[in-house]
């Protein structure tokens, strides 16, 4: 690696702060070139592993005075690629930043550095009998820092809500170095919710360095429902009257036939393979009320006519059910060599008709496709199957995924529910939003960071660029006027990535 | 943009061409809060005429109203349907909006235990200082794609944009509810609160008034009976249960009253700070009023949020308090800025949140 002359003394002024945490040669910084998206990669500059607030602080200053890009990563779990790195920057690795700070039951709140992994939050106070509520699939792994980044949701937010409704304080780092608190262990904060803005804001505004995290307490009964359907259309409508019946589950996905034979194959936990869609729908809180919510959702269910109801409240049966669905993905992932994982979000009255109409685009792609999602969200997740050694496919499975992100802003949804922009999402960006609405985007960007060394070219594209991809803006709830140019076109970056190896889902 | 929305961008674009400042009202029920501004030459824009229902999907959980409109037509039209604002606004002088309750981003009762005005609020439209419009968020309960700038707008007091349409989370109405009173000291209400909602108990609601705690509890029949023996304390009658947290809510018991200012200050729900001073608790103990003619935000070192909710009575308008904590630091700096780039003619209800 040739080292120009202001390059060279970054090294060094970098090294002095963190000594051998700072990674230099080829092979080490190799290991950080992808976060989940891993056909995205670009090898860092430099990797630095900072202790304490004090070295964030340090190496912020240094990069803002040198103009050096910087881009913050936990885990390495997101899926849109806003961790990928920069080329020309420092890759911030928040890993170390791994120790829970502070329990305190009685305010139910936590106290941990952004590098503590989401679970391990839950596991720590499981025994004051309280969690950590949102829970992303990749929770065993992702990080807390990153939760607040992408705003993570998980299965149990249709109740819980994301991150954004479990966090009540941020310390975070400005790109100057500036040490500043976001956000109170109370209810109330002066000045504007800048707790809100920084939930989601994929690394682009700040560093977070510290998160208080809301705790609930684990509720008291649990049930898990499994209802099987003989058509797609039935359970979409089903997942539809449990909520305007008032019932308000805690998670309640859905398979369609393709996952369920997959699933079944891989784990064998009793799937009924006569379905062409099942729901699994969990109830939590006091036991009576819990009990009592059985009672409704199994009228609702029989008078949908589902095909086989279960009902499983002992935590061995409640698993085996979950088990399918958590393995939904990597039992996906044994049908076809490589698939590719769509994230968008629609009201769930569109449910029905949007799932019809993928089925007919798979059919117009000629690839296969297979669905396993948070219904009671509208947050889907349809998993594209394709051959990444066959020539076109890939360029096909990209195609097929910018016409599902297509149809979600034309049903009145978004290109993303939960694993964010990144560099993935960038173009889909230009459909959803207009050309004033990204400017003002740029402009809460400025206000962070006026030099703009935060995570430079994600999760906003610039307006030449939408110019360049060409896409037309989109107002929600609009039909498209024929063939938008951005369907046309695919989605330009979009990559092969294997998910198979993740279990996020 | 319907005709009403779009004579609302030609003022704004008008007073940014002339540097008139604006006051936007809706039902002018909350002008008693945030700081007293110079209204010398500025211009009253009225959202009023900007009401009624967008759309109103029950099984989504999801409801779109134009600013103007009502807070109780639209927890009326909820009601009909079984559904409600989870976040119980508060309802003052009989006039508040939906683009006030947004913009003011005050929660009653049940915020601690099922979210405030920000958590319930999935997108936002909204004319910035230039009488620019745009659409935020939307209707949708997960969307992370671009900054989260609706949840911006809850409590920025419209200082950072006119609000148009709001969209709502609505969550289904409990069945039944019941109230239950008891004589406690403040510390000893808050150690029942935090106790209860450790153990899980279905509390919807919590406060503590005169020396008597009050703790709701809501859900189904059953669920409702089971938790009266969990509880301390009387039930009260239902309609003077609903009465007692309807006049919390909107500040109308007689023990916010007095002539002193009235300041509301949110702190941990278990802290002791000013417990032995205050009037009245609410939210776990989270939100401590304090009526008391001494108070100074300013002078304390604690962690503490203020807002003062009443002037009081024989005060020099020079020597009014102040009535937020003053913001310091990256924190200030960061809020000029987002001010700048919604309102860079400093024309919005300028000053009302932000000092100038």
């Amino acid at each position: 690696m040739a080292l120009g002359a202001k390059q060279a003394g970054l090294l060094q002024a970098l090294q002095e702060i963190c000594g051998k945490r700072v990674i230099a040669d080829e092979a080490g910084r190799r290991v950080y070139e992808a976060d989940g998206l891993t056909a995205k990669r670009q090898v860092p500059w430099i990797v630095v592993l900072p202790d304490t607030v004090v070295e964030v602080q340090q190496i912020m200053r240094l990069c803002h005075e040198a103009g050096i890009p910087v881009v913050a990563r936990g885990a390495g779990t997101g899926l849109s690629g806003g961790a990928m790195p920069h080329s020309e920057g420092v890759l911030l690795s928040l890993a170390r930043f791994n120790r829970i700070l502070e329990v305190d039951p009685d305010n139910l709140i936590a106290r941990v550095e952004p590098g503590v992994t989401n679970l391990a939050i839950s596991e720590s106070v499981k025994d004051l009998g309280l969690f950590y509520a949102p829970d992303p699939s990749s929770q065993i792994a992702c990080t807390i820092g990153g939760n607040v980044a992408e705003n993570s949701g998980g299965v149990h937010c249709l109740k819980y809500g994301l991150t954004v409704h479990n966090v009540k304080k941020l310390k975070v780092i400005s790109p100057t170095g500036e040490l500043y608190e976001v956000g109170s262990a109370g209810f109330d904060s002066p000045g504007l919710d800048l707790l809100a803005l920084l939930h989601g804001s994929e690394g682009m505004l700040g560093i977070v360095v510290e998160v208080t995290v809301q705790l609930i307490p684990l509720p008291s009964s649990i049930a898990v429902v499994l209802a099987a359907f003989s058509s797609v259309g039935q359970a979409a409508e089903t997942v539809n009257t449990i909520i305007s019946q008032g019932i308000l589950p805690a998670g309640l996905e859905m398979m369609d036939k393709l996952a369920i034979e997959a699933a079944e194959a891989f784990v064998n936990v009793g799937y009924p393979l006569d379905a062409e869609a099942i729901l699994i729908c969990e109830l939590d809180g006091v036991e009576q009320e819990v009990e009592v919510q059985i009672q409704k959702l199994k009228i609702i269910l029989e008078a949908q006519k589902a095909i086989q109801i279960r009902v499983a409240t002992d935590l061995e049966e409640r698993q085996q059910l979950w088990l399918g669905r958590k393995a939904a993905f990597p039992a996906v992932g044994r049908l076809a060599p490589d698939y590719y994982c769509m994230d968008g979000t629609i009201p769930r009255s569109a449910l029905g008709s949007v799932l019809a109409e993928i089925t007919a685009l798979s059919d117009t792609y000629g690839l296969k496709v297979a669905n396993v999602f948070h219904a009671g969200d509208g947050n889907l997740h349809p998993l594209i199957l394709y051959d990444a050694n066959k020539a076109g496919d890939i360029e096909t499975a990209e195609l097929f995924g910018a016409a599902i992100l297509n149809l979600c802003i034309r049903v009145g949804g978004t290109i993303t529910g939960e694993h964010g922009v990144g560099v993935e999402k960038i173009d889909q960006m230009c459909v959803q939003f207009s050309e004033d609405e990204l400017t003002l985007f740029h402009g809460v960007k400025s206000a962070f960071d006026a030099q703009g060394i935060l995570n430079p070219g994600k999760a906003v594209p610039t307006l030449s660029r939408c110019a360049e991809f060409g896409a037309m803006h989109v107002h929600t709830g609009q039909e498209f006027t024929g063939e938008n140019a951005s369907e046309d076109r695919g989605l330009v970056g979009l990559n092969a990535k294997k998910f198979a190896d993740l279990d996020r889902f | 943009m319907d005709a009403t929305q779009q004579h609302l961008a030609d003022q704004i674009h008008q007073a940014r061409r002339t540097g008139t400042r604006l006051r936007i009202v809706g039902g002018d029920s909350k002008s008693f809060l945030g700081n007293r501004t110079d209204e010398t030459h500025a211009e009253t824009i009225d959202c009023s005429q900007y009401k009624g229902i967008v759309d109103y999907q029950k099984e989504e959980l999801m409801i779109r109203v134009k600013a103007g409109t009502p807070l109780v037509e639209v927890e009326k039209l909820l009601l009909e349907n079984g559904q409600l604002l989870p976040f119980e606004p508060p309802e003052f002088a009989g006039g508040s909006t939906i683009g006030g309750v947004v913009a003011a981003g005050l929660s009653g009762p049940a915020r601690p235990y099922f979210g405030s005005v920000r958590d319930y609020v999935l997108g936002v439209s909204f004319i910035d200082g230039r009488g620019i419009a745009y659409e935020m968020g939307g209707q949708v309960m997960k969307n992370v794609a671009g900054y989260d700038v609706s949840r911006l707008l809850v409590g920025s007091l419209g200082e950072m944009g006119l609000i148009c349409d709001v969209s709502f989370k609505v969550l289904p109405a409990v069945q039944t509810s019941a109230t239950f009173i008891s004589r406690v000291t403040a510390s000893e209400a808050v150690a029942e609160f935090q106790h209860l909602q450790r153990t899980g108990a279905p509390v919807t609601a919590s406060a503590w008034v005169d020396g008597c705690a009050y703790v709701r509890v809501g859900g189904s029949t059953i669920t409702v009976t089971h938790a009266a023996q969990r509880v301390n304390g009387d039930q009260m009658e239902a309609q003077a249960g609903l009465g007692f947290w309807r006049d919390l809510k909107n500040q109308q018991l007689s023990a916010f009253q007095g002539e002193g200012p009235l300041w509301r200050i949110s702190v941990e729900p278990g802290s002791t700070a000013l417990l032995d001073e205050v009037q009245v608790l609410e939210w776990g103990g989270g939100i401590r009023w304090l009526n008391a003619p001494d108070f100074n935000p300013r002078t304390r070192t604690d962690p503490l949020s203020v807002t003062l909710f009443r002037q009081g009575q024989n005060k020099d308008p020079g020597q009014a308090p102040v009535p937020f904590q003053t913001l310091t630091g990256t924190v200030l700096e960061l809020n000029k800025r987002l001010k700048r780039q919604f309102d860079p003619a400093s024309i919005l209800n300028t000053g009302r949140l932000l000092e100038v």
